[in-house]
């Protein structure tokens, strides 16, 4: 995933998942005494109060935290949070802020690192250790808040930070505005009752997942392709078989402009997939029409804290782990040269990108469709065979070293057996398949991957 | 208008439910992984899903004619130039969250097609390389939803047993099973004391087609399975689950 801001930084994907309370330590927290000691400490303009009563309580949370840097590095700021464009960047970075950490104190770590911000002065610590205090279920409470209305936070912020100022009568005077008190807020009971809810009822988090897109080319797609290719002495990129047949095998494929389904595609449907147990498993597009569905499916989580409940549940509880997975991912910053162009050392880039801990475990779910053939079967589990031996990387950056998996288990499935067969059946059918891929026909009477 | 078309395997099935014991049911589905879905996901939907999948023992769905007869353990409401509205509303989402991603395809992934395209366009014609940003390699980045939500109900007049031995046959809630979402966890299914797809204040909790001649709004979409075939459209009050995706 990208960075919304210009600071060339690369995340990790995330994918919505519901946790339990228990995982974020929310059972028996006293949230009325957690916020009341909060408010406490962080004061607000008397002129902003009505606005405050209309967030939320993750709202409310959220704009007292991002509050804290316009009024802690007031006047013409300081490091990248200076200057007009501050509040953008203020801005990207609390959403990167939110996306990555899951607690106050390490989100704003991560601004003040990327804002280049000093530590704040002594008289800033009261708000900022009541902040950084709340239990964890109230901080990621107050991040969740911070991704779905980052503009918003931040516009309350400033809003707060600007009515501060005014509680100076210098520079009420200056600016030819009324002076404000700074006021203790009271939480609605409408805003603790948001933020308290203990009904059993679970959270929504953005969490760091390997998409399973990624994951079904890179584990089937592209090896089940390879060993298709290989087995029936088509060696791919020698340009025996048609570019859009390897292109529709290695990428899935897509219809053209104007594409309309001829009248016998699914006859053509049932012979591809009848000769070809790998299009089977996987699908795709052909020029002309879509083969109707996949007849495979991958799932994954992270094994982490977070998705206990998942993976102890799918394994009778082999996998599980007492690591949070914001614990697991951390940063890698690089430098790159020779941007300029036509090989010219011109200057350097700095980038970052997210990396999850080494000897992380991944559970991945590989399901078939009812009444799926054992060939198919076979054909995918050849694949996953296949992805261990030629080095097992699933996500980004494997030739730097990244990416690199181990898989367990798969080799015990009794299934494994059918990999064999798969082959069998590849060899003892070699000319036909293969002249089918030659000529783009896939078996059929008729072209259907030209483009 | 459309002629309705009969497959064996089908018929035998309808054959087979014919006279099994209808009540109301409300089924609840939980996953274990975001669900993605742009229009509500119908119950009746997912049941003839599963009931082609069972009946044509895997083999895919006849894309090119149609509308097929498709037989399911519910009640027909009433039949619509021969198709049936049915008893069954769309899956309501309890305690919904929503978010978005972005899904991938991109040629330049393929490490072998890549490079022999390359070659092979240049020798057609020079100076031309494959453009990732049009044509037909063109790289796609696909925004996805992303819901979650504690369950997912919908409520239906038909067979319990029937109705769970089908959902059995269902391992993903929504689109994208291919890729990991909307892993189903469970499916239950529990009589319930009665039905209705119509709420109080007049709102449907599904598509339901306008035959009054009196109303004049209404949107051109799916109201029976397969959902997906154009030409059974017909302008329907819209579900009310609609609003809330």
């Amino acid at each position: 995933m990208n960075s919304t801001g210009p600071n060339n930084t690369t995340l990790f994907a995330r994918e919505l998942a519901l946790l339990n309370r228990e995982q974020i330590s929310a059972s028996d927290v006293d949230i009325q005494a957690s916020i009341d000691q909060l408010l406490r400490v962080a004061l607000v303009p008397a002129s902003s109060v009505e606005f405050l009563t209309t967030l939320t309580g993750g709202e409310l949370l959220a704009v007292i935290f991002a509050s804290q840097f316009p009024l802690i590095y007031r006047g013409e700021g300081e490091g990248l949070f200076a200057g007009a464009e501050r509040y953008q960047y203020l801005t990207t970075r609390l959403v990167d802020a939110a996306t990555c950490c899951s607690t106050l104190p390490t989100a704003w770590a991560y601004v003040s690192r990327k804002l280049s911000l000093s530590p704040p002065g002594s008289g800033w610590h009261p708000p900022l250790l009541a902040l950084f205090s709340l239990p964890p279920f109230l901080q990621s409470a107050a991040l969740a808040a911070t991704l779905r209305a980052p503009e918003m936070i931040v516009m309350g912020a400033r809003f707060i930070a600007d009515g501060m100022k005014t509680t100076s009568w210098r520079y009420a005077e200056a600016v030819d505005r009324d002076t404000e008190e700074g006021v203790i807020y009271e939480a609605t009971e409408e805003q603790v009752r948001q933020l308290g809810a203990n009904d059993g009822r679970m959270l929504a988090v953005r969490i760091p997942a390997i998409s399973g897109n990624s994951i079904r080319h890179n584990l089937l797609r592209a090896p089940g392709a390879t060993r298709l290719l290989t087995e029936l002495g088509l060696t791919p990129d020698r340009e025996i078989v048609p570019i859009a047949v390897e292109r529709f095998l290695y990428s899935g494929g897509n219809t053209v402009k104007g594409a309309r389904a001829p009248g016998a595609c699914d006859l053509y449907e049932a012979v591809v997939r009848r000769n070809y147990p790998f299009i089977d498993a996987l699908g795709g597009s052909f020029d002309q029409f879509l083969l109707t569905r996949s007849n495979v499916s991958v799932a994954s989580w992270i094994v982490c804290r977070e998705n206990n409940w998942i993976t102890a549940s799918k394994t009778d509880g082999q996998y599980t782990s007492d690591v949070s997975i914001f614990d697991l991912v951390s940063e890698v910053t690089r430098t790159r040269s020779g941007i300029g162009g036509k090989d010219k050392e011109s200057g350097q880039m700095i980038f970052s990108y997210e990396t999850l801990a080494a000897q992380t475990a991944f559970l991945i779910e590989v399901s078939f469709q009812p009444y799926t053939s054992d060939l198919t079967i076979g054909a995918v589990m050849q694949a996953i065979d296949d992805w261990q031996g030629s080095g097992g990387t699933l996500g980004a950056k494997s030739a730097q070293g990244h990416s690199g998996f181990i898989a367990e288990h798969y080799r015990n499935d009794v299934r494994q057996a059918l990999a064999a067969e798969y082959l069998s059946y590849l060899a003892e059918n070699r000319d036909r398949l293969r002249q089918g891929l030659i000529d783009a026909t896939f078996g059929t009477e008729a072209v259907l991957c030209g483009a | 208008m459309w002629s309705l078309m009969h497959i064996p395997e089908f018929d035998d099935y309808g054959a087979r439910i014919g006279e099994l014991t209808h009540l109301p049911l409300r089924v609840t589905v939980r996953t274990d992984t975001a669900v993605s879905c742009n229009d509500p996901v119908a119950l009746d939907g997912v049941l003839a899903y599963a009931m082609v999948t069972d009946a044509l023992k895997g083999r895919p769905f006849p894309q090119g004619a149609g509308p097929f007869w498709q037989p399911l353990p519910l009640d027909c409401i009433r039949r619509i130039s021969g198709l049936p509205l049915w008893a069954s509303t769309d899956f309501i989402p309890s305690h919904l969250t929503k978010s978005m991603t972005h899904i991938h395809r991109r040629t330049s992934d393929n490490p072998y097609a890549m490079q022999g395209l390359i070659r092979t366009l240049d020798q057609k014609r020079p100076r031309r390389y494959p453009s990732s940003s049009a044509g037909p390699y063109m790289d796609y980045r696909v925004p996805e939803r992303r819901f979650v939500a504690e369950s997912w109900s919908a409520t239906c007049i038909g067979n319990p047993d029937e109705v769970r031995r089908l959902l059995g046959l269902v391992r993903h809630f929504g689109k994208g099973g291919k890729r990991g979402q909307g892993v189903v966890r469970d499916w239950q299914v529990e009589v319930i004391h009665d039905f209705s797809f119509y709420l109080p204040d007049g709102r449907t909790l599904r598509p339901v087609p306008i035959t009054d001649p009196g109303w004049q709004i209404g949107t051109r979409q799916g109201w029976t399975p397969p959902y997906w075939l154009r030409k059974t459209w017909l302008p329907c009050i819209p579900s009310s689950v609609a609003s809330i995706l």
